[in-house]
């Protein structure tokens, strides 16, 4: 092998970063024992990757310490602990145990009795607290989730206010879109009000639409057909009023299956809706 | 990043035997003396102080559990610990409910374009934090940007940026060499 190659091929980063495969780890850690060189350089990338995250340390609020300390106390005993026996406890000699409290037999049962029962109960309670704190973390990304949707629940429900007041206009024309026979159930509602051109569209059933296609509504005007806006690909709340183009005049309107972003006209064998004024 | 609270300092090795045999005085000194490094990582990471905050404190979980298997042949202490903190953060912004607020905190922004298909956000906008990467060529930050704080393997980079997987490599070497200059 040559060394200076196979430093300069970025392997040793990878090692670092820990993105190397089992493999190549393994061949990194062969040849940094065999190679005084590679072994350096190891470790400059290794001590350059903690000079940058030292320098760029931003110091955790101290109740992370703490929270860890009582975890780390009650916590489970850790794995692969060394074989160091822990130094025992002198044995108490003659002239010691004079200065102790002398403990009564059934003292000391008792408090035997009370230790295992405490270790008992937090091994009961461990597993429990654990999946608490698991539920906790779920609970707190849930609520930033929620917290994020009722901001954007907000506006369709002012809209939907105004919407309500819009319906209440004197010449509101209310169309109702009958099945043609691709789908029995199809239907939809336009409301239009002439005066002002403005259109909206409410759609109560209509298949969803396969990928790459978007349902358009067409407005007959003349005995030909107009583009009178693509309905939302998200289209799924029924009781939305979708805002559509502003129509002067209108003998009939009709929906259609249309690619996504709709067509200049429509695709009459793919006709779902239509009604006329 | 001398603290008052562990007067006591250690050398590596001293401090890894005392972890390994248990002590939770030398525990304190590796959380003085570490902890701000992961948090600024981890933050980097998630952006966002109350996850960053759990995630620290379960990383640290993780290298009080764990560190019997520590094997300092292979590599110093902080490497492993930050390894530690890199692989659980990044498990945590693929999770589906990292994914699902991140979206929805997207789609509450009117004016960003539709998102490009990719699961990663392509706007480093609030990573501006990180003023040593300014220094690197642009190709190099972003790489590092990738790998160090969105979690790509070298694979993921060579597809994402299309550049070959060996060019991945020697670039992620290039932007250490720099890194290193700069501390120099």
């Amino acid at each position: 092998v040559n060394i200076q190659e196979y430093i300069s091929t970025g392997i040793l980063e990878s090692y670092v970063l820990g993105l190397a495969t089992n493999k190549e780890k393994l061949e990194v850690e062969s040849l940094a024992r065999q190679h005084p060189e590679i072994a350096t350089e190891l470790r400059a990338i290794e001590d350059a990757l903690e000079k940058y995250s030292l320098n760029k340390a931003i110091a955790p609020p101290l109740t992370v310490k703490e929270a860890l300390w009582a975890h780390i106390q009650t916590g489970p005993k850790r794995i692969a602990l060394p074989t160091k026996t822990i130094q025992e406890a002198p044995p108490a000699s003659g002239t010691s145990a004079d200065n102790m409290i002398r403990l009564k037999p059934w003292l000391v049962s008792a408090a035997l009795i009370l230790i295992v029962a405490s270790l008992g109960i937090n091994a009961l309670l461990y597993p429990r607290w654990q999946k608490t704190e698991e539920q906790w973390m779920a609970l707190l990304s849930e609520k930033k989730l929620l917290a994020a949707q009722i901001q954007i629940n907000n506006a369709p429900f002012k809209s939907s206010d105004q919407q309500f007041t819009w319906l209440q206009h004197p010449g509101l024309q209310v169309i109702a879109l009958k099945p043609t026979g691709m789908d029995p159930h199809a239907q939809a509602t336009v409301y239009w009000q002439p005066a002002t051109e403005e259109l909206f569209l409410a759609v109560h059933h209509l298949p969803a639409p396969p990928p790459g296609k978007q349902y358009q509504l067409w407005v007959i005007r003349d005995g030909k057909p107009v583009d009178a806006g693509i309905l939302a690909l998200q289209a799924s709340s029924k009781q939305m009023l979708h805002s559509m183009k502003s129509i002067p005049q209108a003998q009939a309107f009709a929906i259609t299956l249309e690619q996504a972003g709709g067509s200049s006209s429509p695709t009459l064998d793919a006709m779902y809706v239509i009604g006329n004024v | 990043l001398k603290t008052i609270h562990t007067p006591l300092t250690y050398t590596e090795k001293d401090l890894v035997e005392s972890l390994q045999a248990g002590d939770t005085t030398a525990f304190s000194y590796l959380y003085d003396n570490y902890s701000a490094a992961l948090y600024g990582l981890l933050l980097r990471i998630v952006q966002d102080d109350t996850l960053a905050k759990d995630l620290l404190q379960e990383s640290f979980v993780k290298i009080w559990k764990y560190i019997g298997s520590y094997d300092s042949r292979k590599g110093r202490l902080f490497t492993w610990m930050l390894n530690i903190c890199s692989t659980h953060a990044f498990e945590m912004i693929r999770s589906e409910v990292y994914k699902q607020s991140f979206k929805t905190l997207e789609s509450e922004c009117t004016t960003c374009s539709a998102t490009d298909g990719s699961d990663h956000t392509d706007n480093y906008d609030y990573k501006v934090l990180d003023t040593t990467l300014e220094n690197l060529p642009p190709e190099q930050a972003m790489l590092f940007m990738k790998i160090v704080y969105e979690g790509y393997t070298h694979d993921e980079v060579s597809k994402e940026l299309k550049i070959s997987l060996g060019h991945v490599k020697t670039l992620t070497r290039s932007a250490f060499i720099h890194l290193r200059k700069l501390q120099s």
